[in-house]
């Protein structure tokens, strides 16, 4: 081992001896130097914002009332101090159409100005308002005798305490970012600790930029040629006639490469944790863990880079080869996520609907599917009228369809997502029948809010939303007519079906998720705080029969059958009974969130659809995991029971048909692949999956700095209820080793083989 | 182990494969045989391109042979345990560039397993030994070459190896160190070391080989002791002789392929072919016979050089 630790340590000696590293470190100790002088000054909470004037007219309006009255008040002392250019703004405020924000903008400047003049307060103006106790305490102390910032804070209670309804309250405390004692202007009415999050994510953004491209890029340049150097002739002709062996030479001068760049390394992020940690208090000790996570991703480049200088012995070529590396795995991310986001996922099936002797499918963009046996092709049905579609309508999803095999027909309806929708107007339960060959045809107005489609027992037609549970009454298909006012239809009073609200009467958050008993008739609706049954009564009024309540929101899915009510969680699947009273809780295998349950009509196999495309099936009978042999897992996008077999649906547009029974596959449908997903099929993705993900190491270093393996709600927003996205905290650690592993032992092969 | 011989090579043949997809044979070695005793200096001889660099590079396993068998010390070439006795000082060496001579030797001394102390403790006299000891602070980035080659020499001995491999040892070395450097490696033969020198400056070899061996184009020429490879295949023997110029040259025509040549006044050099110790002996009468006075006799030798050269000539020749 003794020969191996020299050439490691001489790695160490040459980075010393070298100039470039006592460059990078000056350049590094530059960086901290300028960064020492940043801090915080907590102080007194005083600073007025504009977002902090929470009713912008009725401040102005009380500030003119008691303007323009001869009553000393605060409003009137408010409008003494005020210059005669704001006088008139603030007297034109309800005239004035566009240039509102304007003025309260002038308000609040001339406020915070008038927040630091010690005559601001006069007691005969605030007479009529009671000072909360932090102002009294201030007062008690003499208004003359107070520095500064606690004037400032006295004053700011005091207008606070004047205008309640109209400015919101100051915190005690608030932050200024500073550099040296110069406010930087930047004050937040927050405790120091609150901005702890805000500073990880920028020091993660920050550390992304500084070490994870221009640093690991300046140090592959300055370590490019170490590993040529030492296979040079000459110098291997040393090496060689030693008693080492050859792979052991490389792996040893590859850790001493890498010896580099942990000095600088350490130097800088050691040298902002002290920062942070003496300047704003945010000691941080997991900050110090990004320092193997970036030595590992620069190991990966310098790995590439290693290999080419065995193979030429040339230091040029060793940077161009890491360079080209980087670029190919930057074009293959890229390349990969474009094709999967543009081509394949609006394509991808998401409901699967067994018609008796059709199989219809519906994708990603709400586009409907019949497969057609003689082209084996899936051919459009359920076609949207042209007119149905304004084009940037990309708040709209389909739901459904579902399948009703007394009318032969499949129902549908689309669900207006929050925002601007152009089109406006109520949305329409649409009916495709299969006489019609599936034509779409609207029916019934479908309630406000409508959330989900259950088909219950009798073939009766449910819609649950947060207001409640809908059964339609009639005839679905009666068409309502509507009056269209300036492109908003307006519905005319039902005169053919529609639905009832049948309970309950409370409110209920938006439901992430409904299910109805097929046998009973019971529905189970959740919402992330609350598991609700109902049950309907003789009249087929829906009524609360049991609840669970949960702490923390959660996100899942709910099923229910024979009695029992399956709530589907990240990683697990919770089995209830009737009084929803928790019977057990199964692990399930996923670590992401469930996208869908579905429980087969027997009701004996329930499989949980997790949104990474896992599929995870469990036998409601033996309450065991089923463990069935199924294909496309990681990729599954929709799954559906028809009789005693199960389809599934993986490759954006296959679906494959198992026999519940023994597992088998008894019939696998593909469409004709566009050549896009030719392309991403049997070339691109295959080339992406075996390429590591450098990039992806800052979802690792994310996750190291904050301890949370979900995205940073500043960064990503919740999606429509479904829960935050995964980090993929350790999948780029394992990809890239492997990664490395093999581009390691390739040189090390290299080598062994090589005369030199 | 130590009854074998320091270096054994059988039938050692390396081919390499050159220019796309390895379609151009090179054949470095065609069937060398060669052995070296323990305790010797042995001179490696041949032109460029004759494979000598090539047959210490498969003896210390830096090189693979494509048939044949090679051992040093009793052990297979390139085997770990063997390297560990082998101090070898290659040609055009690079020791890199961030060392001092001092640093160098402890870097390179724990590479060959010596503690630091240990390779710290040799460095001293090694380096005195070799004529750097003012230089042992000083980066190598300052050494001329002739300072670069007397470090390498001492990178080779520093850990006291029973065998040195030098090629070109005395390159760039001036005739000082020159001679010094045959001084160093006669004292380490009488250390029981085995030299193995690689060189194209036959007289250095001359002057300290015990055997040598003549490579050319991969094949072994010739391999002996430096009197048998400079000896003629006739006796020549030398003889000046002092006396009257006309009986000089009548004795020289009565002896079959004389050559007379004038040294100086009435002094002569007469080269005698004699296939004979009787036919000497007939010619030094007839030298008598002729009132000649007999001042030195000497057996002829050729020069290393011209024994290289008449080897290379004929051997092409043949070919």
């Amino acid at each position: 081992m003794r020969p191996y630790l020299s050439i490691i340590r001489d790695s160490f000696h040459e980075a010393l001896v070298s100039r470039v590293l006592w460059i990078l470190l000056a350049i590094i100790t530059l960086i901290l130097l300028a960064l020492v002088p940043l801090g915080f000054i907590e102080e007194a909470g005083s600073y007025l914002a504009d977002e902090d004037i929470v009713d912008r007219r009725q401040l102005v309006r009380k500030i003119l009332a008691q303007g323009e009255s001869q009553e000393p008040s605060p409003g009137r002392r408010i409008w003494e101090l005020l210059d005669d250019s704001n006088r008139r703004l603030l007297s034109e405020y309800d005239d004035a159409s566009m240039g509102r924000r304007r003025t309260i903008h002038r308000l609040v400047e001339s406020l915070r100005d008038m927040l630091t003049q010690d005559d601001f307060y006069r007691a005969e103006d605030w007479a009529k308002v009671r000072l909360p106790k932090a102002a009294r305490d201030l007062q008690t102390q003499g208004l003359e005798n107070l520095p500064q910032d606690q004037l400032a804070r006295f004053n700011r209670l005091a207008l606070d305490a004047a205008f309640p309804e109209e400015i919101a309250p100051i915190p005690p405390t608030q932050v200024q970012l500073a550099y040296f004692h110069w406010e930087l202007g930047l004050t937040l009415p927050v405790k120091p600790e609150q901005l702890f999050p805000a500073i990880n994510q920028l020091l993660v953004a920050t550390l992304a930029i500084l070490l994870g491209v221009a640093g690991v890029f300046v140090a592959v340049i300055v370590t490019s040629s170490m590993i040529p150097q030492t296979f040079d002739a000459g110098s291997i002709d040393l090496l060689l006639s030693k008693p080492i062996t050859r792979a052991g030479l490389f792996l040893a001068k590859f850790v001493g490469g890498c010896a580099f760049i942990a000095i600088n390394a350490v130097y800088l992020i050691g040298g902002l944790w002290l920062i942070l940690g003496v300047r704003f208090g945010l000691w941080n000790e997991r900050l110090l863990l990004a320092v193997p996570l970036y030595l590992f991703l620069f190991a990966i480049y310098y790995g590439v880079s290693s290999l080419a200088g065995v193979v030429w012995r040339n230091a040029i070529v060793s940077v161009v080869m890491a360079v080209l590396f980087w670029f190919a795995c930057w074009v293959l991310g890229t390349a990969n996520d474009a094709v999967e986001q543009l081509a394949l996922n609006p394509r991808r099936i998401v409901t699967i609907v067994p018609a008796g002797k059709d199989l219809i499918a519906a994708n990603t963009v709400g586009e409907v599917f019949r497969w057609d046996e003689v082209d084996s092709d899936w051919q459009p049905v359920f076609v949207a009228r042209s007119n149905e579609r304004f084009p940037f309508d990309f708040g709209r999803s389909l739901v459904g369809p579902v399948y009703d095999p007394q009318g032969e027909r499949i129902l549908a309806f689309e669900r207006r997502g929050p925002g601007f929708s152009p089109l406006g107007g109520s949305t329409r339960l649409l009916v495709g029948k299969r006489a019609e060959d599936w034509r779409r045809d609207e029916g019934v107005n479908m309630p406000d809010g409508a959330m989900s489609l259950l088909l219950g027992p009798g073939d009766k037609l449910f819609a649950a939303s947060a207001q409640g549970i809908y059964r339609l009454e009639g005839d679905l298909e009666a068409r309502q007519e509507d009056i269209n006012i300036f492109g908003v239809r307006i519905p005319l009073p039902e005169q053919g079906g529609r639905f009832v609200n049948v309970g309950p009467d409370v409110q209920f958050r938006p439901p992430q998720s409904a299910a109805i008993d097929a046998d009973t008739g019971d529905i189970v609706l959740f919402d992330g705080f609350r598991l609700v049954r109902f049950e309907a009564d003789d009249e087929g009024t829906y009524r609360e029969a049991a609840e669970a309540t949960f702490d923390v929101k959660l996100t899942g899915e709910v099923a229910i059958t024979g009695g029992d009510v399956y709530l589907a969680l990240d990683g697990e699947v919770r089995r209830y009974d009737a009084e929803l009273a928790l019977v057990e809780t199964v692990e399930s295998v996923s670590r992401s969130n469930p996208g869908s349950m579905t429980v087969s009509p027997d009701g004996r196999v329930l499989a949980v659809l997790y949104r990474d495309g896992d599929l995870w099936t469990y036998d409601c009978r033996a309450h065991e995991p089923l463990a069935m042999s199924i294909t496309g897992q990681g990729d599954v996008s929709s799954v559906a029971f028809d009789g005693s077999t199960m389809y599934v649906a993986d490759r954006v547009t296959r679906i494959t048909q198992y026999e519940l029974a023994d597992d088998s596959v008894i019939g696998r449908r593909q469409g004709a692949l566009p050549l896009a997903e030719r392309i991403y099929r049997y070339a691109l993705h295959p080339l992406y999956t075996i390429f590591p993900k450098p990039g992806q190491l800052n979802e690792t270093v994310m996750y190291v700095l904050s301890s949370n393996d979900t995205q940073l709600g500043a960064l990503r927003l919740d999606d429509g209820g479904n829960g935050p996205q995964r980090l993929d905290v350790w999948g780029p650690i394992w990809s890239n080793l492997v990664f490395l592993a093999v581009v390691l032992a390739a040189a090390c092969v290299y080598i062994y083989r090589k005369d030199f | 182990m130590t009854d074998s011989n320091a270096v054994d090579v059988r039938d050692l043949q390396k081919t390499y494969l050159d220019g796309l997809f390895g379609r151009r044979r090179i054949e470095a070695l065609a069937g060398v045989t060669l052995d070296v005793g323990r305790g010797e200096i042995f001179g490696l001889l041949g032109p460029n391109g004759a494979g000598k660099t090539t047959l210490i590079k498969v003896l210390l396993g830096m090189v693979r042979a494509t048939r044949g068998s090679a051992s040093l010390l009793g052990r297979p070439a390139g085997n770990r345990l063997g390297r560990r006795q082998v101090g070898y000082l290659p040609e055009n060496h690079r020791i890199p560039r961030h060392h001092t001579a001092n640093s160098a030797l402890a870097f390179f001394g724990s590479l060959s397993g010596l503690s630091r102390g240990e390779a710290r403790r040799r460095s001293g006299s090694l380096l005195e030994t070799v004529g750097l000891a003012q230089w042992g602070k000083t980066s190598i980035k300052k050494y001329s070459k002739g300072m670069l080659q007397r470090l390498g020499l001492a990178l080779a001995m520093l850990h006291d190896p029973e065998l040195l491999i030098l090629d070109e040892p005395t390159d760039g070395v001036d005739p000082v160190g020159r001679s010094e450097m045959r001084t160093l490696l006669l004292n380490l033969k009488a250390a029981g070391k085995t030299i193995f020198i690689n060189s194209h400056l036959l007289q250095e070899v001359e002057l300290v080989c015990d055997r040598v061996a003549i490579l050319d184009r991969g094949k072994m020429l010739r391999q002996g002791r430096i009197a048998e490879l400079t000896a003629h295949a006739e006796s020549e023997v030398r003889v000046v002789v002092a006396g009257a110029e006309d009986a000089a040259r009548a004795a020289a025509a009565d002896m079959p392929n004389c050559q007379m040549r004038l040294l100086g006044p009435n002094q002569f050099e007469l080269l005698l072919h004699a296939p004979d110790q009787s036919a000497i002996d007939r010619g030094i009468d007839r030298l008598r016979q002729g009132s000649l006075s007999l001042i030195s006799m000497s057996p002829s030798r050729q020069t290393l050089e011209e024994a290289f050269l008449g080897i290379l000539k004929r051997a092409r020749g043949e070919q």
